[in-house]
C-alpha cells in the first residue's frame, strides 16, 4: 500500500513539473518540488519498514533492487537541485523513477537470492553501486539535456525548452557533478564488491560475468573522467560519452540478470 | 473628493517639449507650493520622467482645478497654455486611478513593461511627501499603486524578455554561460550598437572588457566608459583565443572574424564556448563558424527576430496585467466610494445617540431612584445592536450608484428581504 502511495507521489510530481513546463507556473513547480521531497521520504520510511520486515537489508529480489533504485534516482535529484536549483532535470529523473517503481511491482516475485544475504559488505556494495550508477544515470540525462539545448541555440530556435531549460554551462556542470559523484560511488562498490568476493572465494577472485562487466564499465567512466581531466573533452563528448556509459552500464545489469537468473 | 490627472508623456508630446515641461529637482518645492495655493487641491503629486511629465491632483472640482494646475505648468515652462493643451491628457476618477496603475506596472510606457519606470512613480510618491501634500488619500493610493505594480510583475511575464537588440545578446550570452563572472568580451568597433551593447554587459558581472577598433582613439573613449581595455586593431586574433563572448559592428566590407581563424583558436581554447553577435550589415563574423563545436555565432536578424518574438510575448502578458489592473481599480473606487458614505454614518450614528440621550434624561427626571448607569448601558447596548445591521450594509453598499425606491432601500439596510 505504501510503496502504491510512494509511486502515486512520484507521479503526481512528473505530471506538476510537466504543467509547469507549459504553463510556467511558481505554484505547479513548488507543489511538484514538495511532491518530490515527499516521494523520496516516503521511499526512505518503506525502504526502512521492509528492511524491518525482512529482517536482513532488502537486496535479493528485483524488487528490492529496483525499490533501491527509485530511491538513489530520488537522493540523486534532491542533491543535484540543492547545488544547481534547476528543476527541470525531473522532467528526466522521473519517469526512470517511476518505470523502476512499476518494474518492481511487476517483478515482485523475481528473487535473485535463494537465501538471505546477511553479510556487512552487502550494505556497503549495493548503495554504493546503485548509488553511482543513479548518479550515472543523471549525468546521462544532463548529457541528453545538453544536446536538445545546444540544438535550440544552434538552430536559432527559441521555442519553450530554450526558454525553459538552464543555460549550456549550467548543464555541462551537472554532467561533470554527477559523473564525478557517480564515479566515486561506483568505485566504492567495484572495490567493495571485490574485497567481498575474495572473502567469499577465499582469497581467490573468481572472474564471473558480474565482475568482468562492472569492471568494463567502471573503466569507460575512468578513461572519460582521465581524458577529461588531462587533455580536455567538449561539453559535448562528455555528454555523448556519458549516454554511452549509462548504455554499458544497463548491458552490465542485464548480464548481470541473466547470468544471476540462470 | 476625486482624482485628477494632467500629463504629456511620449504619444502626446516631442522630446523638446518633454524636456521643457520636465520638472527639475530644485523646482519641485515652488510648484508643489504653486499648486497646493488652490484651497480646492487638497493633496498632489507631480511624476516627471524622461518619457513623461504628470500632474496628479486629489480635488473636488476636476475642471476647475486641472485648469489651474495647466497655468502654472504653462507659467513655469514658458509655454502657451493653448499649446500646451493641445499636448496634454486629462483624466478624472476612476479613469486616472486606472493611468496611475498602468503607469507604474509599465503598461503605459514607451517600452511595453519597463521595469525603470516603477521606482520613478515611488520616487514620485516619497518627494510628494517632502515638498507636496500626501494625505489620507495618496497615501492610500500609493499602497494600492506599490501592490498593483508588485502584483503585474511577479504574476506576469511582462518584463521577463528583453526587447531591445543589445539586452537580447547579453541575455542570449547568459543562455549559455549561466552567469558572465569570470567570462570576458571582446567589442569589435565602437559605434552606437557596440556601445549599447558594450554598456549593457558592463552591468553584468563580466570579468573584462576588450574593445578594438580602426580609430583607436574612439575604442579608448568607449573603453574609459564601461571599464574595460582599448586595444589596437590589428591583432584580433590574438584578443580572440581569450574572449567569451564577441560583439562585433564595423562598416568593413568582408569578413573581420574568419573561419579558418576560429577553428584553430577553438583549439587552442580547448573547444570552450565561443559566442559571436555580429551587429554590422554587412556581416563581419562569418556565418560559418556557428558549424564549429561549441561556438554560437548570431546576426541581426537572428537578433531582431529574438526581439519581435520577445515584444510579442510581452503583449501577450500586457492582457494578463490589464486584467489585473482593472480588478485593482475596482477595489481603489470602492474605498474611494466609501469614502462617502462615512459621514452619513457618522450623522445616523450622532442622530440616534441623541435620541438615546433625550430618553435617558426625561426617564431620569420622572424616575428618580432609578440606576442611571445600568439604563444607559441597556440602551446604548440596544442601540448598538439596531444599528449593526443597517450601518454595515450601508458601509458596504451605500455608496454604489443603483437607484432603489425606499421601500427596497429599508429592506437592503434592514435584511428584510424573505422576512
Amino acid at each position: 500500500m505504501l510503496y502504491s502511495i510512494n509511486i502515486f507521489f512520484y507521479i503526481v510530481s512528473f505530471l506538476l513539473i510537466l504543467f509547469h513546463f507549459f504553463h510556467n507556473n511558481r505554484k505547479l513547480y513548488l507543489s511538484s518540488q514538495i511532491a518530490m521531497f515527499i516521494s523520496v521520504s516516503l521511499n526512505i520510511v518503506n525502504f526502512i519498514l521492509r528492511w524491518a520486515r525482512l529482517s536482513e537489508f532488502p537486496s535479493n529480489s528485483l524488487f528490492d533492487v529496483l525499490n533501491l533504485v527509485m530511491l538513489f534516482l530520488g537522493v540523486g535529484y534532491l542533491v543535484m537541485f540543492a547545488k544547481y536549483r534547476r528543476p527541470f532535470i525531473l522532467l528526466f529523473v522521473l519517469p526512470f523513477i517511476i518505470a523502476s517503481g512499476i518494474g518492481g511491482f511487476i517483478s515482485e516475485n523475481i528473487v535473485y537470492h535463494s537465501k538471505p544475504l546477511s553479510t556487512f559488505w552487502i550494505y556497503i556494495h549495493l548503495p554504493l553501486t546503485i548509488g553511482g550508477t543513479a548518479f550515472f544515470l543523471i549525468a546521462a540525462l544532463a548529457g541528453i539535456l545538453y544536446f536538445l539545448q545546444e540544438r535550440q541555440l544552434k538552430n536559432k530556435n527559441f521555442g519553450l525548452i530554450f526558454k525553459n531549460f538552464p543555460p549550456l554551462e549550467t548543464i555541462n556542470n551537472i554532467n561533470i557533478f554527477a559523473l564525478y559523484t557517480g564515479f566515486v560511488l561506483f568505485s566504492g562498490g567495484i572495490v567493495s564488491g571485490i574485497i567481498w568476493g575474495l572473502l567469499e572465494w577465499n582469497g581467490t577472485l573468481m572472474l564471473t560475468s558480474k565482475l568482468v562487466f562492472s569492471f568494463i564499465t567502471w573503466i569507460v567512466f575512468a578513461v572519460i573522467i582521465i581524458v577529461k581531466k588531462t587533455k580536455g573533452l567538449t561539453p559535448k563528448k562528455t555528454a555523448t560519452l556519458s549516454i554511452i556509459g549509462i548504455l554499458l552500464i544497463l548491458l552490465t545489469y542485464h548480464g548481470v540478470a541473466t547470468f544471476l537468473l540462470r | 473628493m476625486q482624482l485628477a490627472v494632467v500629463g504629456l508623456n511620449h504619444n502626446t508630446a516631442s522630446v523638446e517639449l518633454r524636456e521643457c515641461l520636465a520638472v527639475p529637482q530644485e523646482r519641485i518645492e515652488q510648484i508643489y507650493s504653486d499648486i497646493l495655493k488652490n484651497e480646492r487641491i487638497y493633496e498632489a503629486l507631480i511624476l516627471s520622467t524622461c518619457n513623461r511629465v504628470e500632474y496628479y491632483i486629489v480635488t473636488d472640482d476636476f475642471l476647475c482645478n486641472v485648469e489651474s494646475v495647466l497655468k502654472i505648468v504653462a507659467e513655469e515652462s514658458k509655454i502657451q497654455l493653448d499649446e500646451l493643451k493641445n499636448h496634454t491628457y486629462t483624466y478624472c476618477g476612476r479613469d486616472a486611478i486606472k493611468h496611475l496603475f498602468k503607469v507604474a506596472c509599465g503598461l503605459d510606457s514607451l517600452v511595453l513593461g519597463e521595469p525603470q519606470i516603477f521606482g520613478q512613480v515611488k520616487d514620485a510618491f516619497a518627494n510628494a511627501k517632502i515638498y507636496g501634500k500626501v494625505d489620507r488619500f495618496l497615501k492610500k493610493l500609493e499602497e494600492s499603486t506599490i501592490k498593483i505594480a508588485k502584483k503585474v510583475r511577479t504574476d506576469t511575464k511582462i518584463a521577463e524578455n528583453p526587447v531591445s537588440v543589445s539586452y537580447a545578446a547579453v541575455e542570449l550570452a547568459k543562455k549559455i554561460f549561466g552567469s558572465l563572472k569570470n567570462k570576458s568580451a571582446l567589442i569589435i568597433g565602437a559605434g552606437e550598437m557596440c556601445e549599447l551593447a558594450a554598456k549593457h554587459l558592463s552591468t553584468t558581472d563580466i570579468s573584462s572588457i576588450v574593445i578594438t577598433n580602426r580609430t583607436f582613439q574612439k575604442a579608448e573613449a568607449l573603453a574609459k566608459e564601461v571599464s574595460g581595455v582599448a586595444k589596437p586593431f590589428s591583432n584580433i586574433n590574438e584578443y580572440l583565443v581569450d574572449a567569451d563572448i564577441i560583439i562585433s559592428s564595423t562598416g568593413a566590407p568582408d569578413y573581420i572574424v574568419r573561419y579558418d581563424d576560429v577553428k584553430s583558436i577553438m583549439q587552442k581554447r580547448k573547444y570552450s564556448p565561443m559566442f559571436f553577435i555580429d551587429i554590422a550589415v554587412p556581416r563581419d563574423i562569418d556565418p560559418k563558424i556557428n558549424e564549429i563545436e561549441n561556438t554560437y555565432v548570431y546576426d541581426i536578424d537572428d537578433l531582431k527576430s529574438v526581439v519581435e518574438a520577445n515584444k510579442k510575448a510581452r503583449e501577450k502578458e500586457a492582457v494578463k496585467a490589464m486584467e489585473m489592473v482593472e480588478e485593482a481599480v475596482d477595489s481603489f473606487f470602492g474605498w474611494v466610494k466609501s469614502l462617502k458614505i462615512v459621514p452619513t454614518i457618522k450623522n445616523l450614528r450622532l442622530y440616534f445617540e441623541e435620541i438615546k440621550n433625550n430618553e435617558l434624561i426625561r426617564l431620569k427626571e420622572k424616575h428618580k431612584n432609578m440606576d442611571e448607569t445600568l439604563l444607559n448601558y441597556a440602551l446604548t447596548s440596544y442601540l448598538n445592536k439596531v444599528l449593526h445591521t443597517p450601518l454595515t450594509n450601508l458601509k458596504n453598499l451605500g455608496a454604489g450608484s443603483e437607484k432603489y425606491t425606499l421601500a427596497e432601500a429599508v429592506e437592503i439596510l434592514f435584511n428584510l428581504k424573505g422576512e
